[in-house]
């Protein structure tokens, strides 16, 4: 190797150093947190998913994210109706958060952010300043009613 | 023969140079924040509120669009700006009544335009390019690469509603740059 680029990688390695972050367990406990978030899903929709109003599924996917590599972590699907909802995890790599999720309706999206008490929370507005609702079954059910055809 | 007065103070016309600048201050301003936003990603740092919940792909994409425009806008201001220091120096030659070739052909067309025209005579086809062309003065390829700079500027001057022009992909700011630096420097002093 050049050594002028060896040189550079080994003074990045020094500089990184300085700085460190355990990147496994940054991904550990962001898909922790999804899992949680499913099931408190679950349990919030045991009564229609018993009624068979609604059907719930997870579906298996790749993330690939800087530092932390390629991880497995699922899709949250909800068949309402003739309706899907789709939760879809984007990361633990996010500014300002330990992780999101993304909401996708048949009308419209909505964003998860995950805050660093590990509470998941509804990104209501981001201009002019950030609003987050709490993940509750009110919120829940605000959400969806945003993201479903009316 | 009607010849509008331009007041070089009142106006603010910049050079290529002024905008080239300008342009390298907005580059680094964005080169930092998108340094920032990436690191707060890692360490947690504080930063605007836009930015909260954006992945490394939503910064690229938010950034690349932020430079994207950058050069889109920084295109219009140097094309613009090599028309205004074409449009004075068109005045000047045919106010001074300046003996030199390319004069002598401004003039001789500036009177044959209705008094309007005189006023805001066109720019382009059938304008001032043509007349400039016509005089050969320089390499008409010179004129020509310039006009292929004029499509980019319109296309993002007058709001972009037609089909993108295949230029403004093509044209780097240095492209442009020497383009209408050559044109500039080829006009007789």
């Amino acid at each position: 190797m050049n050594p002028n680029l060896a040189d550079l990688f080994q003074k990045k390695r020094k500089q990184a150093a300085g700085f460190s972050v355990d990147w496994d367990d940054r991904r550990n406990k962001y898909v922790k947190a999804v899992e949680n978030l499913y099931d408190q899903i679950d349990t919030m929709l045991a009564e229609p998913i018993e009624q068979k109003t609604v059907t719930i599924q997870r579906r298996q996917k790749q993330l690939t994210e800087n530092h932390i590599g390629t991880y497995a972590v699922p899709d949250l699907i909800l068949l309402i109706g003739d309706e899907q909802v789709r939760f879809s995890p984007r990361g633990g790599n996010i500014v300002g958060a330990a992780g999101r999720i993304d909401v996708i309706g048949e009308r419209a999206e909505a964003m998860m952010i995950l805050n660093r008490d590990a509470e998941w929370g509804f990104v209501q507005s981001r201009q002019p300043k950030v609003n987050i609702a709490p993940f509750d079954e009110s919120t829940f059910a605000e959400v969806l009613k945003l993201v479903m055809r009316a | 023969m009607v010849i509008p007065l331009i007041d070089p103070e009142a106006s603010e016309t910049q050079t290529l140079d002024e905008i080239r600048e300008w342009h390298k201050g907005i580059v680094e301003a964005i080169v930092t924040q998108r340094g920032s936003v990436t690191a707060a990603i890692l360490n947690g740092s504080v930063v605007a509120q836009r930015f909260v919940g954006m992945t490394q792909t939503d910064i690229d994409d938010y950034f690349d669009n932020l430079r994207r425009e950058l050069d889109r806008l920084t295109v219009l201001s140097l094309v613009a700006s090599g028309e205004a220091a074409i449009t004075i120096d068109y005045y000047r030659r045919v106010r001074g009544k300046l003996k030199d070739t390319l004069a002598s052909a401004y003039r001789k067309w500036h009177k044959s335009l209705p008094r309007k025209k005189q006023l805001r005579p066109d720019f382009d086809q059938g304008g001032i390019l043509e007349v400039m062309k016509r005089a050969r003065i320089m390499d008409k390829n010179i004129i020509g690469r310039y006009r292929q700079c004029l499509r980019p500027r319109h296309w993002v001057g007058h709001g972009r509603f037609w089909q993108k022009p295949a230029e403004v992909d093509q044209f780097d700011l240095d492209e442009i740059y020497d383009r209408i630096s050559a044109l500039l420097n080829a006009i007789p002093k």
